[in-house]
């Protein structure tokens, strides 16, 4: 027990160590933190409602004025509402999906992954062929497909969201499971504990997950970045329902109704909802990297040997 | 070659697998596409048995048969060619898929070599002046920017700025209205031109990928013995550099090509319907708007079909290069 | 066995201000074979890498080093000499070194011939000559030079590997050969016959051998002359029946005993303690933790090198006259 609340003593050390080493990894947890405050605090109802749509040229995409301080800072959008507000409104609904999408992608590549290796035999045979097919099928486009041809009730429902952004995307992470996982397998630790008389599956999400946590907690992350680019690209592309506090809707109104080709009329909606994504995205692939950097073996004990 | 057939047959039953996965997830899900089609023609006051032969005309698969029907149905028309009709340009799905081919070939393969090739080279860079602390961290910046920008986004802004407001490239159209489409050299030159935007969209937004991942193969191959005794032989560092730094970064990942031209392929949905260029991706991207289920299925087939045969190619090709693939299959 | 094909020495060589070699005197007489033995990270291959010029960038050697190689009438510093000079006509041409074969020092992409081809560009060799020279010499390393050269190395056991090694280093007929290593890692078998064939060489080409080793009994099977280092520093030297027979420093006594010898039904001793960390060297003689005869001025002084008898030197203040 206490070797392995050292073990946790020492892991987090390693954590820590590798983020106070990078400013950029710090900028990208504070960015991280503002948005899921953001999406808290939307949540838990401390922001205004957004006002009705507001139909009429003369209330989209008016300039930035005092009004209701703050919400009307950024001025307006295409419905005429205040564009701070629609892009607050869209943090909550963004995470959910994208973290939604991360974890059935982690999920399902690592169960597939661990069975597969674990397992092995026909199992392995048929789960892999099931990997090496969905690795064929680009999630965007099957997603982009189903988002289509779904009944609109089901393409606003989040968890379908992130079902649909998630359908092929954890192939890949399954087949590195799965290698790692048989990696694993021929280690002396597995026989270890199975002498002791761990029951299998014990032994598997014991050791196999806890060896190959830092790779899967990467995964999350990245499965996130590839969630959002779906969900706002989907809804730059049209196919999405036209909801104002959709980013990728929003640069799509500045582009093709805001005149943004032609003026600096829309120019706070086609740049505020694209920092935005901009933004969040790169302070995801930041944690990833630190996330890998964890990962690589070489890094890590290159770091714990410097304690020395 | 026997590994090269058993390859290619293992790729055909993926492919299969796929496209029959695919038909069968779209035809169960609750927004059927002949079912959608069918009452948008009731709708339209079409007689309701009129209506179920026009849905079996467009798609190739009626609304009312049991699911099983429609899948196989469906993939006999993929296996002898049929695809359906156009809703909206009522011609035959295939001929609107043979003439948007070429395009997509040319803009992916174009935007792959490029991407490859500065990847590649930003990649050796990074790991060859990994002393240079300025440099590293600079161009990894950079790079991290640009692999946080979805292609996408990217697009817009190229169109709205460096397009449409400053007008510095051309953003609009595979080539300008005064040449004549052929094997002249007015056309190609056009041809590029107007592809140089979004060109640079697809490069800058998939160079990070390559860069980071040779940077990081070169780093470990710096380190390999094989590079000192290189050195001790008095090898020129042009053929370390070249012979030994990068063709042996570039192997381990040269299965990487196919995950790319996966990725860019997908990413012509957004950057030709962008920059108005014809194209599979584009065609894709106009009939989802329109509805325009049997193109949307047909494409959405050959690209599958595309993103099997790259990955065969790869295959294929890597077991003639690098000599440790084959000493594993043998 | 009375003209020297190479001198070191002063030889002292840092990495961030931390000196991993210090102070290496040696000559290595025409036609000897000259064993540097001692355990691994001992400064045995920096040596080594000093003389074939192949240092990390972030090596320093202090300005007052020589590496003298009397090829000419006069002798020459190899580490003044500039780079291209030293690549002319030095580098391969007169000194080549031998790596680990078991270790990756192939192109794991490129065919043996190339290797061999690329080195004869590398030193203005003409095509076909080099190519009859590589046939030769995989002839004279006992290998089937029509099949070997058209392999990749990693169609290659680890015995093929080090023989291939062995006939790229004598390529340019150079006249001293570095041996690193030359057998570790392979069978009993195949070292057996990789020992018999580099004496063979050496009598046919009319070479010099630099072994480095960590293997007591390659060195004593193969070696005239031997020095034993520690910490970066030579702390015997002599013939190789005065080391083996007549040992006079405890680390050089100590390595011997950690030699499982044959017949003996004993546990192979091991020296206590561990290799020195170059970043906080004792005071005094570098080995007087580990030593059991360790005394009080150990601890304070380093040992001056001594001839105990002739040709026989140690640096140890039990043999020094007070």
């Amino acid at each position: 027990m206490s070797e392995k609340s050292r073990n946790l003593a020492k892991q987090l050390k390693l954590v820590f160590k590798i983020f106070s080493r990078s400013p950029t990894l710090l900028f990208s947890l504070v960015v991280l933190l503002v948005y899921i405050i953001a999406a808290l605090v939307v949540v838990l109802g401390f922001v205004p409602p957004l006002p009705p749509y507001k139909g009429g040229w003369e209330y989209m995409y008016q300039p930035p004025s005092l009004r209701d301080f703050p919400w009307y800072i950024l001025g307006t959008e295409y419905t005429g509402r205040p564009l701070l507000l629609t892009i607050i409104y869209g943090i909550p609904k963004t995470l959910a999906v994208a973290f939604l999408s991360a974890l059935i992608t982690v999920g399902v590549g690592t169960a597939i992954g661990l069975i597969a290796g674990y397992v092995g035999g026909l199992v392995d045979e048929l789960l892999s062929l099931a990997i090496n097919v969905a690795l064929t099928i680009p999630t965007y486009l099957l997603a982009l497909i189903l988002v289509v041809i779904l009944p609109p009730e089901l393409k606003t429902n989040v968890l379908v969201l992130a079902g649909v952004l998630s359908i092929t995307a954890w192939a890949s992470l399954a087949r590195a499971v799965r290698a790692q996982t048989i990696a694993l397998k021929r280690r002396e630790f597995i026989d270890v504990a199975k002498t002791i008389g761990y029951g299998s599956w014990k032994i598997m999400f014991d050791e196999v997950l806890r060896f190959m946590a830092p790779f899967i907690a990467m995964n999350l992350v990245l499965s996130c970045v590839g969630a959002i680019y779906g969900y706002t690209g989907l809804a730059f592309l049209g196919l999405m329902p036209m909801t104002p506090d959709n980013w990728g809707v929003q640069i799509y109104m500045a582009i093709r109704g805001g005149g943004a080709l032609y003026s600096d009329k829309a120019i706070l909606a086609l740049w505020s909802p694209i920092i935005t994504i901009v933004l969040l995205q790169y302070a995801l692939i930041n944690i990833a990297k630190a996330m890998e950097d964890i990962f690589n073996p070489a890094l890590r004990t290159y770091l714990q040997g410097e304690e020395m | 070659m026997n590994w090269a057939l058993r390859k290619a047959i293992f790729s055909l039953a993926a492919w299969f697998l796929a496209v029959s996965i695919s038909i069968l997830i779209i035809v169960l899900s609750p927004g059927d596409p002949a079912l959608i089609m069918l009452t948008g023609f009731l709708q339209q006051g079409i007689p309701y048995d009129q209506a179920v032969r026009m849905v079996q005309a467009y798609i190739g698969f009626s609304p009312a048969e049991p699911w099983w029907s429609k899948w196989l149905r469906y993939l006999l028309g993929v296996v002898t060619g049929n695809l359906g009709v156009s809703i909206t340009y009522r011609i035959p799905v295939a001929q609107l898929i043979a003439n948007a081919i070429p395009w997509s070939i040319f803009f992916v393969s174009y935007s792959l070599s490029l991407t490859v090739i500065l990847g590649v080279l930003i990649g050796i860079a990074l790991a060859y002046y990994r002393s240079n602390t300025i440099f590293v961290r600079s161009v990894t910046t950079v790079l991290t920017v640009f692999n946080s920008i979805p292609n996408w986004i990217l697009a817009a802004v190229f169109f709205v700025y460096i397009g449409a407001r400053w007008q510095l490239l051309p953003y609009m159209g595979p080539y300008s209205n005064d040449v004549t489409p052929g094997l002249n050299l007015q056309f190609i030159a056009s041809v590029l031109y107007h592809y140089t935007l979004p060109t640079m969209v697809m490069v800058l937004t998939s160079i990070p990928g390559w860069a980071f991942g040779i940077s990081a193969m070169a780093s470990a191959i710096l380190k390999e013995d094989f590079i000192t005794y290189a050195k001790a032989r008095g090898l020129p560092s042009s053929r370390i550099l070249w012979t030994y730094i990068t063709r042996n970064s570039i192997l381990p990942i040269y299965a990487n090509i196919a995950i790319t031209f996966t990725w860019l392929l997908v990413g012509t949905v957004w950057l030709e319907s962008q920059f108005l260029l014809p194209g599979l991706g584009s065609l894709l991207a106009t009939t989802s708007g329109a509805r325009d289920y049997p193109v949307m299925i047909g494409v959405y087939v050959i690209l599958i079909t595309a993103i099997v045969l790259g990955a065969l190619f790869t295959d294929l090709t890597y077991g003639f290069i690098d000599p440790r693939a084959r000493v594993g299959e043998t | 066995m009375s003209e020297i094909l190479l001198g070191v020495k002063n030889l002292n060589v840092s990495y961030f201000n931390t000196k991993v070699v210090s102070n290496i005197y040696f000559n290595i007489f025409k036609g000897e074979t000259y064993a540097l033995v001692g355990e691994s990270g001992c400064g045995k291959s920096t040596i080594a890498s000093s003389i074939m010029r192949t240092l990390p960038e972030i090596a320093h050697i202090d300005a007052d080093s020589q590496i003298l190689y009397y090829a000419s009438p006069h002798p020459v510093d190899l580490l003044k000499v500039p780079e291209y000079e030293f690549s002319n006509n030095f580098r391969w041409r007169e000194i080549a070194m031998v790596p680990q074969g078991a270790l990756n020092s192939l192109n794991p992409t490129i065919r043996i011939k190339d290797h061999f081809m690329e080195t004869a560009r590398a030193h203005n060799l003409d095509k076909k000559e080099a190519l009859e020279k590589a046939w030769k010499l995989l002839e004279a390393v006992k290998l089937d030079p029509h099949r070997v050269l058209s392999l990749y190395p990693i169609e290659m056991s680890g015995g093929m590997k080090q023989r291939v090694l062995i006939a790229l280093a004598l390529l340019l007929n150079p006249k001293l050969l570095i041996l690193d290593e030359p057998t570790t890692a392979l069978d009993v078998l195949t070292q057996r016959e990789i020992l018999i064939m580099l004496n063979e060489l050496k009598a046919k080409y009319g070479l010099t051998y630099m072994l480095i080793s960590h293997d007591i009994a390659l060195v004593a099977d193969i070696a005239d002359r031997v020095a034993i280092i520690y910490a970066g520093r030579i702390v015997e030297e002599s013939n190789v029946e005065n080391i083996f027979y007549n040992p006079k420093h405890p680390y050089t006594i100590g390595l011997l005993k950690a030699v499982l010898k044959l017949g003996e039904f004993r546990e192979p001793e091991t020296i206590p303690g561990s290799t020195p960390d170059y970043r906080k060297l004792p005071p005094g003689c570098k080995f007087h933790p580990r030593c059991p005869f360790a005394m009080d001025i150990c601890r304070r002084e380093e040992p001056p090198f001594i001839e105990v008898e002739k040709d026989h030197f140690v640096s140890c203040w039990l043999y020094a006259k007070r």
